[in-house]
């Protein structure tokens, strides 16, 4: 889990390689989905450091924030708005990858 | 196609995944996956390009036994980009009620009680009053010069300037020392 900083940092910088590198490309919407993928690993890197690295915390933050994604999506498919449903599965998607990461540092604790 | 509606498909078109999606229903109709393999992006991806283009009106779609197929709707791209240029804009109202503004501007500084006080010097503003003091002529009536010089110097002394320029602005013809009026 110490490595979890510079994991977000990662797949943020690639994010944003990808972001710019579309953007180039004149795939201006792909490049702001990317945007939004750096935003999610941009907020539980915050939220790891505001709960000082406490695993159960920022499990329960993965959790909790999402919730509210959970619902925009549920009304955005309800209501047949296809882009906002898009954005919302992007954000799910990587709090899913992130959900994965913490997970699986959790089970490697013991061999730390 | 209504100018928000031109607005909205050029948006639309100006990303280069929706081309190469539009280049790809040029030649044939086909489903998510279908272009999501053909294009290299994730058939999520491109059921949101897919929406974007359909609310543009750039393609539509239909049922088949096992897929929903898109197709390119080929009537928005077979109008010409002069024809969506020329289409009545929203803002033409507006515009015309500019026109109108500054033209009743140019006519109060530059008429006094029906008098010209001096020819404008920019092109512009001389054409709003000549085609204010065109209006002193009948349309459809011959004048002869004599005629026309008494109407002009009503105007301003410099009838000979003025009649030039009603000739050069188009608002007269001239044929055989006949004078008429052209906007009738």
């Amino acid at each position: 889990m110490n490595n979890f900083i510079t994991w977000c940092d990662e797949r943020t910088r690639d994010c944003m390689a990808s972001k710019a590198r579309l953007h180039a490309d004149g795939r201006d919407d792909e490049a702001a989905f990317m945007q939004i993928r750096a935003n999610v690993y941009g907020i539980f890197r915050t939220v790891y450091t505001a709960v000082k690295g406490d695993k159960p915390q920022l499990q329960a933050r993965l959790t909790s924030i999402p919730a509210a994604w959970e619902t925009a999506l549920a009304q955005a498919e309800q209501h047949g708005d296809a882009q906002r449903a898009h954005i919302e599965r992007i954000k799910l998607e990587i709090v899913a990858a992130i959900r994965h990461y913490v997970t699986n540092a959790q089970e490697a604790k013991p061999h730390d | 196609m209504t100018e928000s509606q031109a607005l909205a498909l050029f948006k639309c078109l100006g990303d280069k995944s929706r081309l190469q999606i539009l280049k790809s229903l040029a030649q044939e109709d086909m489903y998510v996956e279908r272009l999501a393999e053909r294009l290299g992006l994730t058939p999520p991806t491109i059921s949101f390009h897919l929406k974007k283009l359909s609310d543009a009106g750039a393609v539509r779609s239909y049922k088949t036994q096992y897929y929903t197929m898109y197709a390119l709707e080929t009537a928005v791209f077979e109008q010409t980009m002069l024809s969506l240029i020329r289409e009545e804009s929203a803002e033409a109202d507006l515009q015309r009620q500019r026109d109108e503004a500054y033209r009743q501007k140019v006519i109060r500084s530059f008429f006094h009680y029906g008098k010209l006080r001096s020819i404008p010097t920019q092109k512009k503003k001389e054409r709003i009053v000549l085609e204010e003091i065109v209006r002193a002529f009948e349309a459809g009536r011959d004048y002869t010069e004599r005629e026309v010089n008494i109407i002009l110097a009503d105007f301003h002394d410099d009838f000979c300037t003025l009649r030039r320029d009603l000739i050069g602005e188009g608002l007269m013809t001239r044929e055989n020392q006949i004078y008429r009026r052209t906007d009738a």
